[in-house]
This record gives C-alpha cells, sequence and structure tokens, in this order.
C-alpha cells in the first residue's frame, strides 16, 4: 500500500480553504482533483460523497474530518487536504468544528486499499504532535513533510 | 424503538456476526448504529510483557487494526443505507462501553461473545439492554 505522504500531491492541498460549509468544502476540495483529470464524473463523485455524509458524520473528532467515497469515478485511489482555521461542521461526535479535512476516493473494486488508508490516516491524525504540525505548517510541502515523518 | 444502537467491535469473528445482526436490525429499525473500538490498555500491557515489543509500537498497531474493524463496518453500513458513527477509545473496554453508551443515550448494546469477558459485570454496567451475538 502506498503511504499516505506519497498519495498526496502538493497540487491536491489547500492550506486555507475559502468554503466555510461542510458540502462546499467537499466540492472545493473535489475540485482540486477533477482539475486534474482524475475524477471521470463528477456528478458521480459528487453523489458518492455526499449520499455518505448524509448517512454518517466523517468529522472523526480532534478537529479532523475525512470525507470519502469509493466510486466508479476515479480509477485510483486519491487524496486531497484542506485546511480552515475557522473551523468547518462536520457534525462530529465530540461537537468541535474540523480544522483538517482530509477527501479520500478510490475506486469500487479496491476496498481493502481503501479502508487501509482510511485506517492509517485515522491512527496517524489522533497524534495530538502530527496534527499542530498540520496546523501550522507554512507550505504544501511542509504538509506532505510531516505526514511522511510520522507514518515513519 | 431501538433508535441508538451501541455496536462494540473487537475484530473477532463473533464480532463480525454481531455487525452483521446489528446492520440488518438497524435497518429494519431505522436505527442509528454507533460503533466503537477500544485500545485496550491493559491488553497492550500484557502483550508488551509476552512479546518484550515497545507499548508505543504494539498500541500503534492495535489502533489501526481497531480503526479498520470501525471503517469495514461503516463501509457494510453505508451498503445497507443505515446512519452509522464511529468511535475509537482508549482504556478499559468494558468500562468505555458502559461510559459511552450512556454518554450517546443508547437504547441497545451489542457485543459478540469472547468467553473472556465477564458478561455480567457488563450488563451489570451497562445503562441499557444487552445482546450478546454468537
Amino acid at each position: 500500500m502506498e503511504r499516505i505522504s506519497e498519495l498526496l500531491a502538493r497540487e491536491n492541498i489547500l492550506l486555507e480553504l475559502r468554503s466555510k460549509e461542510k458540502i462546499e468544502v467537499i466540492r472545493e476540495l473535489a475540485q482540486l482533483l477533477i482539475d486534474k483529470g482524475l475524477i471521470d464524473s463528477a456528478d458521480d463523485f459528487f453523489k458518492a460523497i455526499l449520499k455518505r455524509e448524509n448517512l454518517e458524520s466523517t468529522g472523526i473528532g480532534h478537529g479532523v474530518a475525512i470525507p470519502h467515497a469509493r466510486t466508479k469515478s476515479v480509477k485510483n485511489l486519491i487524496l486531497a487536504f484542506g485546511r480552515s482555521e475557522a473551523g468547518i461542521d462536520f457534525s462530529s461526535l465530540d461537537g468541535k468544528p474540523s480544522h483538517l479535512v482530509f477527501l479520500i476516493a478510490a475506486p469500487e473494486d479496491q476496498k481493502s486499499e481503501y479502508i487501509l488508508t482510511l485506517a492509517r490516516l485515522s491512527k496517524l491524525l489522533r497524534q495530538d504532535d502530527l496534527r499542530n504540525q498540520l496546523l501550522s505548517a507554512q507550505a504544501p510541502a511542509e504538509i506532505i513533510t510531516v505526514i511522511s515523518k510520522a507514518e515513519g | 424503538m431501538m433508535q441508538r444502537i451501541f455496536l462494540y467491535i473487537d475484530g473477532s469473528p463473533a464480532a463480525h456476526r454481531a455487525g452483521a445482526w446489528v446492520i440488518r436490525q438497524a435497518k429494519e429499525w431505522r436505527s442509528r448504529i454507533y460503533v466503537l473500538a477500544v485500545v485496550d490498555t491493559a491488553a497492550i500491557a500484557a502483550a508488551a510483557r509476552r512479546t518484550r515489543r515497545p507499548r508505543s509500537k504494539l498500541r500503534g498497531e492495535w489502533e489501526e487494526i481497531g480503526w479498520r474493524n470501525l471503517y469495514e463496518i461503516e463501509d457494510d453500513a453505508f451498503e445497507a443505507e443505515v446512519k452509522v458513527s464511529l468511535i475509537m477509545e482508549e482504556g478499559s473496554s468494558l468500562q468505555r462501553i458502559a461510559e459511552l453508551a450512556k454518554s450517546y443515550e443508547a437504547d441497545l448494546v451489542v457485543v459478540g461473545y469472547d468467553p473472556k469477558v465477564d458478561l455480567d459485570k457488563l450488563a451489570a454496567r451497562c445503562p441499557c439492554s444487552l445482546a450478546v451475538i454468537k
């Protein structure tokens, strides 16, 4: 399985999200991937992501959200990251807004890699140090470096 | 009506069967499932002594396994169009199940059968009905 730091490209990182609301944040991050031609059908992709958002909270607490979906619209597992100083309401169980948002999409037939990536990312993001470094990083390259170091 | 079902998973076959049962019931009852995995600190300490591996390393491995179990159930719940929330905690499994079931006002707690678990103790601490799936 590829490392999270290898899956995340610099151009798919937004140090300050413009959007203030959950669905618009997801669209903003997805647009990065659409612009790179990584998503075949934007409509199908959004349907898959939003269907999941309607059924569950992808805010995992500690200021982190990981909206995700498996969909026919992508050929490979892809990742985008956005940061929000103000925080976005992702309906986390701890009631806190999300400042770090990772969008993950995987092909429908890559369930194992998808679950493993979600699990590894969730585990990493429970580390206070890592979250603090991500919050204070000054450049997309630094975001990737910080994650790479945390992965070991 | 069982609006909030609290499912504890530990990766065991019984927990997997419990998950399948909960998803079926939740679909029928239109319930939300709260799925809990616990990084059991006492179990990690015992494993560290037994294997002579650092606790921090074991903790990281067990937490990742816990998250995998959570996302497996989440994916199954999503396919069944059942509302689900994931919870990762640390500490004593029995204690966390009871505390969080109370905190989230669970109507039903479901666990997979484990002969090592003191079910009487769990039932006594549970704030609601308890179902054990074999």
